[in-house]
């Protein structure tokens, strides 16, 4: 620790950040491909590639409830989830001894009622329960909200540290020194999209409160979390079945009654307690999304017999609405298109940031540590980097290929799909260890994931998705945009691999041994 | 919705060569014209609340904020990567 406060904030930066930094890098980069789950996940499941949207939102509740009432008549309870801009597909799921369960569900196309069977995969899923919990269950989720709290830790030293902030705002000069141009990458990459990364990480921390600080609704509720849980984020308690038969009533006219009392809102899904008992009760959910805040869909309640309108239960209370509105931020549930792609350029950024700051950490010390006794730290940090900014894009390519090069039939696919992805990456970290050069094993890492990800559109072509040049041509593009971004996406890879492989700095030669030395001052004065 | 990250771009464009350092740089000249850099600066932050205007006037009060944010974020860092380029080539 050094003396001072400044000096004090750059350590704490520097070396705080420097633990926590492969493990961030992770976290937002998957966190930034969360932002498209269901495009991601489509992709991943070709057998759904074909299916039309319907014209109404609820063309296919017909096939649904007939569905339901082959596959569940006994059910306690029955949901539906309609179609939206971002899902053809209308998917049904019914209560197993009182719960829903991950294999009581089916895919059904709403123009036609045909069952479909997609493939089984997390798709873009993995991403989102991977930036949160590492796969890791309860201890990984502690994990991340430690990284995360050093996140928020490293945001604020980092601003502190930054002297010519205003300055420096506009500032990026490539053509200097290494230490120089990275400073400036990871300076304007921070401060450009500060609201967002603090935005983010703050509200991350605030998603998972329940985890973190559980105390007092461990103290209300005897500690038992999952009532609380419950009744803070469950819809109302439906009454008890009696037991005497009713056939249910109309659904279609109680979701158009719905449409029109949400002024023409979509609708999220239905769930039907009780169906086929004379006290069966039909909840109908806004779609979530239509404000900023979430997890507070209205949700307007029918006696699902006569058909009677029986309350609405809206999520007002002040306490519900400010974490709706701390979780919607996050989840980003409200973000059309536009804002959709401003949040993952935003997420990007953020990698860079993080990435530009592993890799300065390096660069600050190459001509220093070259045979001294810290020189083993510093190759393990230099392939730590590798692998874990370059790997994790090979590893993450690789997770798409296994997605489409495994058998669909083949036993714990879903393990098999995320044991690619891990294999590639801990094989990325043996390739950065044992490659004498680092740069070498930056360039190689780039390539074979640049060249990985530019050859995904072929790979979904030939192993029966719909191809790049189909999707343009019927419109769908929240499919062709899925292919459609790798090709810029491995352009940047190829690019930076060439760079970081050029012959050490061109630059360097010309520039006299003066400007060199003031460089190495002002970078020691901004760290 | 493109409105607002348009007037956000230029807006970031004018404030940036409203600063001295840059004013030189971009336009490779050793004047810095006191007026025209105020001009630029008056531009740039009438542009910035014009735009917040126009999010709020797409979006609403309530994700209206979060666009003219985002907007702002986006098109400063795209600016700022893209100046070195620009500078090179004209």
């Amino acid at each position: 620790m050094k003396e001072g406060f400044r000096p004090a904030m750059a350590w704490l930066h520097t070396w705080g950040g420097l633990v926590f930094t492969w493990l961030l890098f992770a976290i937002f980069f998957a966190g930034t491909l969360s932002f498209y789950r269901e495009e991601i996940t489509l992709w991943m499941q070709p057998e759904l590639h074909r299916v039309q949207s319907s014209v109404d939102q609820f063309d296919g509740v017909a096939f649904a409830l007939k569905e339901l009432q082959q596959r569940a008549p006994d059910a306690k309870r029955w949901s539906i989830n309609f179609p939206d801009a971002r899902d053809a597909t209308i998917s049904i799921s019914w209560t197993k001894d009182g719960r829903f369960d991950r294999n009581a569900t089916a895919v059904i196309d709403p123009n036609n009622g045909a069952v479909l069977n997609p493939r089984a995969t997390l798709g873009g899923t993995f991403f989102r329960s991977f930036h949160y919990s590492l796969m890791a269950g309860p201890l990984g989720v502690w994990i991340v909200g430690a990284a995360t709290m050093m996140m928020l830790v490293a945001l604020i030293t980092g601003v502190i540290i930054h002297k010519k902030i205003f300055k420096d705002f506009f500032t990026f000069r490539p053509q200097k020194s290494p230490g120089r141009s990275w400073l400036d990458a990871h300076n304007v990459s921070g401060v450009m999209s500060l609201p967002f990364h603090l935005m983010i990480t703050y509200t991350g921390l605030v998603t998972l409160m329940f985890t973190f600080v559980p105390a007092a609704a461990t103290i209300a509720y005897q500690g038992d979390q999952a009532l609380f849980l419950k009744e803070a984020f469950s819809r109302k308690e439906a009454p008890a079945a009696s037991g005497q038969p009713a056939a249910l009533t109309d659904l279609l006219p109680l979701l158009i009654k719905t449409r029109t009392h949400w002024h023409g809102a979509e609708i999220g899904g239905v769930t039907i307690n009780n169906p086929g008992d004379t006290v069966a009760v039909i909840d109908i959910t806004r779609k979530r999304g239509a404000t900023l805040a979430a997890r507070a869909e209205p949700v307007l309640r029918f006696d699902g017999v006569s058909g009677q309108q029986l309350n609405e239960f809206t999520n007002d209370s002040v306490a519900k609405s400010t974490y709706g509105v701390f979780y919607g931020l996050h989840v980003a549930w409200y973000a059309g298109f536009f804002l959709r792609a401003l949040s993952f350029v935003m997420g990007i950024t953020g990698c860079v940031m993080i990435a530009s700051g592993a890799v300065l950490w390096t660069v600050k010390r190459r001509d220093k540590h070259t045979g001294d006794s810290s020189a083993t730290g510093y190759r393990f940090v230099e392939a730590f980097n590798v692998a874990g900014i370059a790997g994790l894009m090979v590893a993450s390519a690789i997770y798409f290929w296994a997605n489409r090069l495994l058998p669909v039939n083949l036993q714990e696919r879903i393990d098999w799909e995320m044991r690619c992805l891990f294999i590639a990456w801990l094989l990325t970290l043996a390739h950065a260890i044992l490659r004498d050069k680092p740069t070498a094993a930056w360039r190689d890492q780039f390539w074979l994931a640049g060249f990985l990800i530019a050859l995904l559109p072929v790979l979904n072509a030939v192993t029966g998705g719909l191809s790049l040049f189909e999707a343009m041509l019927q419109n769908h593009w929240r499919l062709a945009g899925v292919d459609l971004s790798t090709m810029p996406l491995a352009a940047v890879l190829a690019w930076t691999g060439w760079r970081i492989g050029l012959p050490k700095k061109t630059t360097s030669a010309k520039r006299n041994s003066k400007s060199r030395i003031v460089d190495l001052e002002e970078l020691e004065e901004a760290a | 919705m493109l409105l607002v990250i348009m007037l956000c771009y230029a807006s970031f464009i004018a404030l940036c060569l409203a600063m001295p350092k840059h004013y030189r740089d971009f336009f490779k000249s050793n004047a810095a014209p006191h007026q025209l850099l105020r001009l630029f600066r008056v531009l740039g932050w009438s542009g910035l609340l014009a735009a917040f205007f126009a999010a709020i006037h797409s979006s609403g009060w309530q994700i209206g904020p979060v666009l003219w944010i985002a907007s702002m974020s986006v098109s400063a860092v795209t600016w700022v990567f893209m100046l070195p380029f620009l500078r090179r080539h004209i």
